[in-house]
């Protein structure tokens, strides 16, 4: 478990490295990118859809993942009472 | 509205009325605040429509900066006074903090792709918010990976923990190493009412849908320990029974 550890906590360090010298080089020079032509309403409508699809799948995962613990903990339940008292 | 599995073990099934209200609540305030943004809101002079992104893209920046800062906070409680609550309520910030930033990571660059012509640039708060989500992310990992390990568990809460004086770097980048990003709260306000409106609205309504989804997801968790928990009593229990004839004889 410790080897796991490492491998992903030396893994993450090598694979931000590039980001910090990004950080330390400064902002990008904007002025040489072209005049925008992308339409602002479909930005903008997907912009909202990706929040949504974001936050919607969080919820779905959360709703099931409970739904499975519940069911589990009837069964637990059902199981200790079988057992009888005493735990 | 509760359902006893046994004298020691009570564990509420049910969602209680109040998290039912409050999910309702928080709806309601996302649902008026679509449609004063969408109905009430001018398109700004300079960007057009597309400027409407602002009002959900800062409430999910609030929303991902306070979950984050809370996870490194129940982290460190964690740490120095280990509770199967602090850490059930360090992930669930954690969850939903980046599943915010998520919705900043991608909002933001819609709305820069308009604005500055580019969907991305290597600016202080863009990188800083891509790499305090990378490590959130990877603290996620780390314990999906080990599970019910106190090792995990530890490590996870000291890297959670490093988040905090990213998050707060954030906050300042555009301030102290400038870069593209507007400053709108810090740089003089929103100067139209109606703009101003939709924006508090906004992140009214994220915050609370936040702390709902933060709710349900500890309890969710909380949950998930006292199944494990039960599980353990069960397997003692059996083997207690297969040892009591073993021992008799």
């Amino acid at each position: 478990m410790t080897s796991t550890l490492t491998r992903i906590v030396s893994t993450l360090v090598v694979a931000l490295f590039p980001l910090g010298e990004a950080l330390a080089s400064g902002a990008a020079d904007l002025s040489k990118y072209k005049e925008e032509s992308v339409s602002g309403g479909s930005l903008l409508v997907a912009a909202y859809l990706v929040m949504w699809a974001l936050v919607s799948v969080f919820v779905v995962r959360v709703v099931l993942g409970q739904a499975k613990t519940e069911a589990r903990l009837t069964e637990l339940s059902e199981q200790i009472d079988a057992t009888g008292d005493g735990g | 509205m509760t359902q006893t599995l046994s004298a020691d073990t009570r564990v509420p099934i049910r969602v209680p009325k109040t998290l039912i209200i409050w999910i309702i609540i928080s709806a309601l305030l996302v649902q008026a605040s679509l449609l004063w943004i969408a109905l009430k809101t001018p398109a700004d002079v300079n960007l057009g429509i597309v400027q409407k992104i602002f009002y959900f893209h800062v409430g999910s920046a609030f929303a991902m900066m306070l979950g984050l800062t809370a996870a490194s906070v129940m982290s460190l409680i964690d740490l120095i006074r280990p509770s199967d609550s602090a850490d059930a309520l360090a992930r669930s910030f954690l969850e939903v903090g980046v599943v915010f930033a998520f919705c900043v990571l991608t909002s933001g660059p819609l709305w820069a792709r308009k604005s500055w012509g580019m969907y991305w640039t290597w600016e202080p708060r863009l990188t800083l918010v891509l790499l305090v989500t990378l490590l959130a992310v990877a603290v996620l990992i780390l314990r999906m990976l080990a599970k019910d390990s106190t090792i995990g568990r530890r490590v996870g809460a000291a890297m959670a923990v490093m988040g905090a004086p990213a998050s707060y770097l954030i906050h300042f980048a555009v301030k102290w190493w400038g870069g593209n990003h507007p400053q709108v709260i810090q740089g003089g306000g929103i100067q139209n009412s109606e703009m101003r409106v939709a924006f508090w609205l906004a992140v009214v309504a994220i915050l609370s849908s936040a702390a709902v989804l933060v709710a349900t997801r500890y309890r969710a968790i909380r949950l998930q320990q006292r199944t494990q928990a039960l599980a353990l009593r069960l397997s003692a229990r059996v083997l207690r029974r297969q040892r009591a004839p073993m021992e008799t004889s």
